[in-house]
């Protein structure tokens, strides 16, 4: 992560509302038919947490102080930290530095937040409603005990299906956490890294009320001024997204801060699920780099692997019995 | 069409391959000359297909009388005249040697059950067997990319649903250029085709199978950007068009350096870690391809496909795959999402179910 950028760049990141018009100039590049252009490939890395810790209460920013600290702290050390003593079991993991897996793979722009989450106004998701208990439970029944039956029990990640950190909308997540955006006439399309290209008309189309079920669901974009604002329905019911039902309606807005750092700001609503909405905010900064295949069903060993592995304990159980 | 040497390197093979292979020998010379058909297979494919045809209505005819009179109403000896009457023999004997060993099993697989007064079931079992090396063989000497009749699905259960569409094929002049070694190896592709098409593991299409796969595409352009996302396991592209250099290393859909020559965009594909196919069919280029790809506009609804293929470890000479795109034109058409990973799960990780258990069926919420 870089120094600290000049304040007024931290100023515009922290801002909520859309920053004040830019100059037509190279700092806020528009593509040739007049919308900005926001085409190129970005870091989702941020040291900001999801949810907000509970000391900081509905305080949304650091102080300096705070800021410097966590920035001290990156994520290798926070694993290493995470409370296992040296030579225990817990200690076993990755190199964290060999396999690049530090808060420093990326890039990452300043980010003063408390937390990515910022409605409601204790920065923290709000809890499921009963009847989203219930049907987190049922799922949950449904599998147990089956859990290494077969490849259709395990995770939706480890089948190659979908990560659903990469659904909209776009988590930071632990590795590869990048994404590409392309933009032509009417059209935007945003591809994370480990998912699928999403292409989204900007043609002034609504999102329809019959939409067929997608893994990724169905989205329709539009420009508010310069900021593109992204509708998407029509999950599958069985992503059941941190609890949601098919129901979940996810609204996505990009507006350029800088030339390099775009502002992602989502809110998700459910009401089969939650309460209230809830939402968030973090920086996309852009790099000089490209993205590259991400081939998951093709090299998927893991799924043998852990079947295999599950069948193997199973005929070891059965010859000491 | 095949050289005389490469004709006479298939017969060493069939010694090799053939499990028969005193059968064959034997064969051979009850086969008597081998026809001048077998210089003009793709001329003679009516005729091998009604042959296959006969073939299977006359083995047919051998097991019902088996299973309705017995072991003793039956010349077993009829099992092997029919299939030396045909001048398919001689076409798949002089051609496509490892599959002629399949149609020998076969016949031998009834003629050995019949007189062993094997329980009708048992009988048929082989006969489908053979079947299946029939068609198999009509299909090494149809085509896929390449020009073809309709042919039987590989999977039969779901019969003419799945049944191989005839095609006039894609490919100039016809055939690809293979050189002896590499169209063997297609022909080995083509019989364990069912297993081994990474089509049917939802593997990437790779390039240039992904553009005539039967699933629609979509390209997004600007000034300075070309991509192509494509339905089938949601496929992706970037066409670098500002000269990013050579592929760092191999991927399925490669490596896309794209320029514009006039009205066409002309992309040269490398980096192809060639283990995609070219088709259903068997057919494929090594990890040394190139693949330059030509879009030229046809008119507002209509692009002209062109893509040269060379691979001088797999071909003789460059070739090349010509056909048009058709815009799809539908009011509110939406390249929905094909992701075919679970379709592929029972077949890639069937075997390490747990025993005494079955897929559930439909998708497990998480």
């Amino acid at each position: 992560m870089s120094a600290l950028r000049p304040l007024a760049a931290c100023a515009a990141l922290i801002a909520l509302t859309a920053p004040a018009a830019m100059a037509q100039d190279e700092a806020a590049p528009r593509t040739p038919w007049g919308v900005p252009d926001f085409s190129g490939v970005y870091s989702e890395y941020t040291p900001a947490p999801l949810e907000r810790p509970e000391e900081f209460g509905t305080r949304e920013f650091l102080t300096q102080e705070e800021f410097a600290a966590r920035e001290a702290q990156n994520i290798d050390q926070a694993i290493r930290n995470a409370g296992a003593a040296p030579g225990t079991e817990g200690d076993v993991h990755y190199d964290m530095e060999s396999y690049a897996l530090t808060a420093n793979e990326g890039v990452s722009s300043p980010n003063m937040r408390t937390s990515i989450v910022v409605t409601p106004e204790n920065g923290r998701i709000p809890p499921l409603l009963p009847q989203a208990v219930a049907r987190e439970e049922a799922r949950q029944a449904a599998r147990a005990g089956r859990e290494f039956d077969g490849p259709e029990y395990r995770s939706f990640g480890e089948r190659c299906i979908i990560l659903t950190h990469q659904l909209p909308p776009i988590f930071v997540y632990g590795y590869n956490s990048n994404l590409q955006i392309f933009q032509s006439p009417g059209q935007v399309l945003i591809q994370p890294e480990m998912g699928d290209p999403r292409i989204i008309p900007t043609d002034g189309r609504p999102l329809p009320d019959d939409l067929l079920p997608q893994w990724n669901g169905t989205s329709v974009g539009r420009w508010e001024g310069d900021t593109l604002v992204i509708e998407t329905a029509g999950f599958r019911p069985e992503t059941a997204w941190r609890g949601a039902s098919e129901h979940i309606r996810v609204t996505e807005r990009i507006t350029r801060l800088d030339h390099d750092t775009l502002e992602y700001a989502f809110t998700v609503e459910d009401p089969h699920t939650w309460a209230e909405p809830w939402g968030g905010v973090y920086p996309l900064t852009r790099m000089d780099n490209i993205l590259f295949e991400y081939a998951c069903t093709e090299g998927n060993y893991g799924m043998r692997n852990t079947l295999a592995g599950q069948r193997a304990a199973e005929r070891e159980a059965a010859r000491q019995d | 069409m095949q050289s005389v040497k490469s004709v006479r390197k298939n017969r060493g093979l069939g010694v090799v391959f053939g499990i028969f292979a005193l059968l064959a020998a034997g064969q051979v010379s009850a086969n008597g000359a081998i026809g001048d058909h077998v210089n003009d297979l793709k001329g003679h494919l009516g005729q091998y297909s009604e042959e296959v045809s006969w073939l299977v209505g006359k083995y047919d005819g051998v097991v019902d009388t088996y299973e309705a009179k017995g072991q003793k109403a039956v010349n077993t000896q009829q099992l092997i005249e029919f299939w030396e009457e045909v001048d398919f023999h001689s076409a798949i004997e002089t051609n496509y040697v490892p599959v002629y060993a399949n149609i020998w099993q076969g016949i031998y697989g009834i003629k050995q059950a019949i007189e062993a007064g094997k329980p009708v079931a048992e009988v048929r079992a082989e006969q489908e067997k053979l079947n299946s090396a029939f068609w198999q063989a009509l299909g090494a000497v149809h085509w896929n990319i390449e020009p073809h009749v309709a042919a039987y699905p590989v999977i039969p259960d779901l019969g003419a649903q799945i049944a191989v569409p005839p095609g006039q094929g894609v490919v100039e002049g016809g055939e690809i250029p293979y050189l002896p070694e590499a169209l063997a190896e297609r022909d080995r592709r083509f019989a364990s085709r069912a297993e081994e098409d990474p089509e049917t593991n939802c593997y990437m299409g790779g390039v240039p199978r992904s553009t005539y796969m039967p699933y629609p595409f979509q390209i997004l352009q600007s000034e300075r950007d070309v991509v192509i996302a494509y339905q089938y396991a949601t496929g992706f592209r970037r066409i670098f068009m500002g000269g990013e250099g050579e592929a760092p290393l191999d991927t399925w859909m490669g490596w896309s350096n794209g320029h514009w020559d006039g009205d066409t965009l002309v992309v040269e594909v490398s980096g192809l870690n060639g283990q995609s196919w070219l088709d259903r069919a068997g057919n494929y280029a090594s990890a040394n391809v190139r693949v330059t790809e030509r879009y030229t506009p046809l008119g507002p609804n209509h692009l002209q496909y062109e893509a040269v293929i060379e691979d001088p470890t797999v071909f003789s000479r460059p070739w090349t795959i010509r056909l048009p795109l058709y815009r799809i034109v539908d009011e509110d058409f939406r390249m929905m999402e094909f992701k075919c990973e679970p379709f592929a799960e029972e077949k890639l990780f069937g075997d390490l179910r747990k025993p005494g258990t079955e897929a559930p069926g439909g998708v497990v919420p998480e």
